[in-house]
């Protein structure tokens, strides 16, 4: 359950099963719904390939040790949590669905007019064995085709709303889910990891304006495209950090988890002048004799794979006609995002400049939002502040769809 | 009357190897002996329990009718393409049907030159080829990629279906199920191909087609699927609803990757013959409506008399490969050690050759790291294959 340390605030709870290390965020909200970040509780990944759940047993094992750590370091028990998932099993799509004003109501949109949609979108077609992960409300279209972000109490014969569709192959998202579900604790919703990344980062000056959030993980590189306060593209490639801890293994013949720590210590996309004839001695351990290369082989390596990776975001954009529509930048995080060079070498391929983003609007323990890694579950727990808010409002009576939690529709379907 | 009695059977389906005369014994229980089929095999036992019409055991010298296991090497300098013994067998076959494995066995060894042998006599052929597993170790995999580069030089159409497959979909749970499936499925594809092509009837179906729809065979890439299949039979009322239905669901396709990766469909019906022109172009558009994607679509219809009310359809998709071959992945060579050792005795110098020591083998390339996830491919690129391989860079050493 939420529980509540004061009257006003709730405990809100995140978790990212991530491929190579497991979130669990815990934030407290205030009424206004500012968000204080307690801490994050980490632990070593197992059991997932490509954010997807490989072995269960050992999925269950990292994600128990996540939950147990979060709750050490923020004294919070752990019931109920929101989960951001990934996977390259997802699809997303923009959908529409149709529907009118009754003359009665004075062809006037009103709260039937709105659930009317929202019953109609739950009827959109899904690809075989998929289910919902999320449906992103981006707006409306009236008569004469009139945009329309609050339609309540409109003049309209004809309104349309637009839906952005994220679905999974339902088997998978249960393995998931069922990850955390099977610690006795309700997973009570469910994100996109890339949209929940843009939620942390993103102001909404950069949503309007249209700007690309590139999320680049150990198993999977998300991709989110917003443009005028909605989201309106997002895509899993499956190539990732793990990619390139292969790639440096099998080029330079060293063992995987040394291949691991040279990335992380000195990995880099750029080779400086001074470093082209620079070589690197890695020092013998147990079962390996050890190994001096070029320096040079080691960037070679790591910037072609850095480079596919985006071509091949560079060229899913522009196959949607996505880039000339942004008028933002480029920004990019998850662990990926701490390689050396990467934003030169992404500023030559992709046609906007290139960031490296940072977490924002978290009060409290402010060294966690340094951590590009960790912006899916922070992403998340702003995902679940807006879906908290929405329930208490409902609750309350409250029927006027505001702006910023009426983006998002309930989109658990998989769930109920 | 046995096709296999019939000198001018037109489509014949051959097995080379094992996993080849699996498929045939499927394609025998589903199409009740209908085609002419040939088995070679390096196995005299596997022979003898296939139900293949015609079945010719090679190398017993080399092998003594044991089968390779696996090991293609013991079959070197072998070759189908010269010799007398296969003329009767393959003579008047206008399009040969040949399904193998090339995970370095019999069909890695001797595919290519039987293909070759037949494309020297005039047959059209279409190659069905199964890939090994990922964890089956590179030198199986370049086994594969080598015999793949060989048939696509010779071969009018080479179909690749991937045995990883049977890792990540429903018949993961149990593998020799899942190869029992997978066998099943292939049988079903090559019926219904071969029967279309193999009959007069509404609409023509042939290699022309296949190749279309798959590209020619230098222009593919390494050794990655390009062909997903789905079968289904229907009767009665609404048969057409249903096989639809079925073919979507069926074992090769349930997965949805024809559906991200594929380009191309084919359709394969087998009619009764009340069906008009006009019945199949609207069976078509139902098929057109029901798939996941919008793809180019190529069909052929056979009508078979005993068929009435009732209806076979197959649908084949394919992924035509326009990129090039890949560059060499460059070897270390297998150093040769030339030792010299004195005896215990010291009754003089004994220089003995021996292989390279541990240190110095060749490094695994396999790249297990993923062999149990989905597989992450764009195009008729693995991604998964390390890129500045892919990309022919040489790395500064």
């Amino acid at each position: 359950m939420i529980m509540r340390r004061t009257p006003t605030e709730e405990i809100l709870i995140a978790t990212d099963l991530g491929t190579q290390s497991m979130k669990v965020a815990v934030a407290e909200m205030s009424e206004d719904g500012a968000l204080t970040l307690l801490g994050v509780g980490e632990s070593v990944s197992a059991g997932m390939r490509k954010a997807e759940v490989t072995d269960f047993g050992y999925a269950q094992a990292a994600a128990r040790m996540a939950l147990a750590e979060a709750e050490r370091r923020t004294q919070a028990e752990i019931t109920e949590v929101y989960l951001a998932l990934s996977g390259t099993h997802l699809q997303a799509k923009n959908e529409s669905v149709r529907g009118a004003t009754v003359a009665e109501d004075d062809h006037r949109v009103t709260e039937g007019t709105i659930e009317e949609l929202q019953k109609l979108a739950t009827h959109l077609p899904l690809p075989r064995d998929h289910a919902v992960l999320h449906e992103v409300l981006r707006g409306y279209t009236l008569d004469r085709g009139v945009g329309s972000d609050q339609p309540l109490g409109v003049h309209t014969e004809q309104i349309e709303a637009h839906y952005h569709l994220v679905t999974g192959k339902r088997t998978k998202l249960q393995t998931s889910v069922q990850c955390v579900a099977d610690q006795k604790i309700r997973v009570k919703g469910c994100t996109f990891s890339a949209y929940a990344s843009g939620l942390a980062l993103l102001s909404e000056e950069a949503k309007k304006r249209g700007v690309v959030v590139v999320d680049l993980g150990a198993g999977v590189t998300d991709v989110a495209v917003w443009r005028d306060d909605a989201i309106v593209h997002t895509a899993v490639h499956g190539v990732g950090g793990d990619h390139l801890t292969q790639d440096l293994s099998i080029g330079l013949e060293i063992p995987y988890a040394r291949a691991e720590r040279l990335k992380k210590e000195m990995g880099s996309v750029v080779l400086e002048p001074m470093e082209k004839d620079e070589k690197v001695t890695l020092a013998r351990e147990i079962s390996f004799d050890g190994r001096t290369f070029f320096k040079e082989a080691m960037v070679q390596i790591l910037q072609a794979r850095m480079s596919e990776i985006w071509q091949i975001i560079q060229a899913d954009l522009e196959e949607q006609n996505l880039w000339s529509a942004i008028e933002g930048e480029v920004v990019v995080t998850g662990g990926g995002a701490r390689l050396k060079g990467l934003s030169r070498l992404a500023s030559e391929i992709l046609p906007r400049p290139v960031r490296v983003g940072r977490a924002r609007d978290f009060l409290g323990e402010q060294s966690d939002l340094e951590r590009p890694e960790f912006s899916t579950v922070l992403g998340t727990l702003r995902y679940a502040a807006e879906n908290e808010r929405r329930e208490a409002n409902q609750a309350k009576g409250w029927r006027k769809i505001q702006k910023s939690i009426g983006k998002v529709v309930s989109g658990m379907r998989f769930l109920a | 009357m046995n096709p296999n009695n019939h000198p001018k059977a037109s489509v014949a389906i051959l097995a080379v190897g094992g996993t080849g005369a699996a498929v045939l014994d499927n394609l025998a229980v589903a199409c009740e002996g209908e085609h002419r089929t040939l088995c070679i095999d390096t196995d005299a036992l596997a022979l003898r329990g296939t139900v293949a019409g015609k079945k010719i055991l090679v190398a017993p010298e080399r092998v003594h009718g044991m089968g390779t296991g696996g090991e293609a090497e013991l079959l070197e300098g072998l070759s189908l393409e010269e010799g007398d013994s296969l003329d009767p067998l393959l003579s008047g076959i206008r399009t040969a049907m040949v399904v193998l494995s090339v995970s370095g066995g019999t069909g890695s060894a001797l595919g290519p030159s039987l293909v070759r042998r037949l494309k020297k006599q005039g047959t059209e052929v279409v190659v069905l080829a199964v890939t090994p597993f990922g964890f089956e170790g590179r030198k199986k995999r370049e086994l594969s990629e080598k015999a793949l580069r060989e048939l696509r030089q010779v071969a009018d159409v080479v179909l690749v279906f991937s045995n990883e497959r049977l890792l990540e979909s429903s018949m993961s749970k149990d593998l020799r199920e899942g190869q029992r499936s997978l066998d099943r499925a292939l049988a079903k594809t090559i019926h219904g191909l071969a029967h279309v092509m193999e009959k007069e009837g509404l609409v023509h179906l042939g290699v022309a087609e296949l190749k279309e729809a798959v590209g020619s065979g230098a222009d593919a890439i390494g050794y990655l699927e390009n062909a997903w299949a789905g079968v289904a039979e229907a009767t009665g009322d609404g048969r057409e609803e249903a096989a639809i239905e079925a073919v979507v669901e069926d074992i090769l396709l349930e997965d949805g990757r024809a559906w991200k990766d594929g380009n191309r469909v084919l359709v394969s019906v087998i009619t009764g013959p009340e069906t008009s022109l006009q019945d199949f172009h609207g069976l078509l558009e139902k098929i057109r409506r029901r798939l996941p994607v919008d793809l180019p679509i190529s069909a052929g219809a056979a009508v078979d008399p005993e068929r009435s009310e009732s209806l076979s359809l197959t649908v084949l998709v394919t992924r035509r490969c326009e990129g090039t071959l890949l560059p060499k992945v460059e070897k270390t060579e297998r150093v040769e050690k030339r030792v010299e050792m004195e005896s215990s005795e010291g009754k003089g110098k004994r220089k003995r050759k021996i292989v390279a020591a541990q240190g110095e083998l060749e490094f695994d390339q396999t790249p297990n790291r993923f062999v149990r996830s989905s597989p992450s491919v764009r195009g008729a690129e693995d991604l998964d294959r390390p890129t500045f391989q892919r990309k022919g860079i040489v790395l500064r050493s």
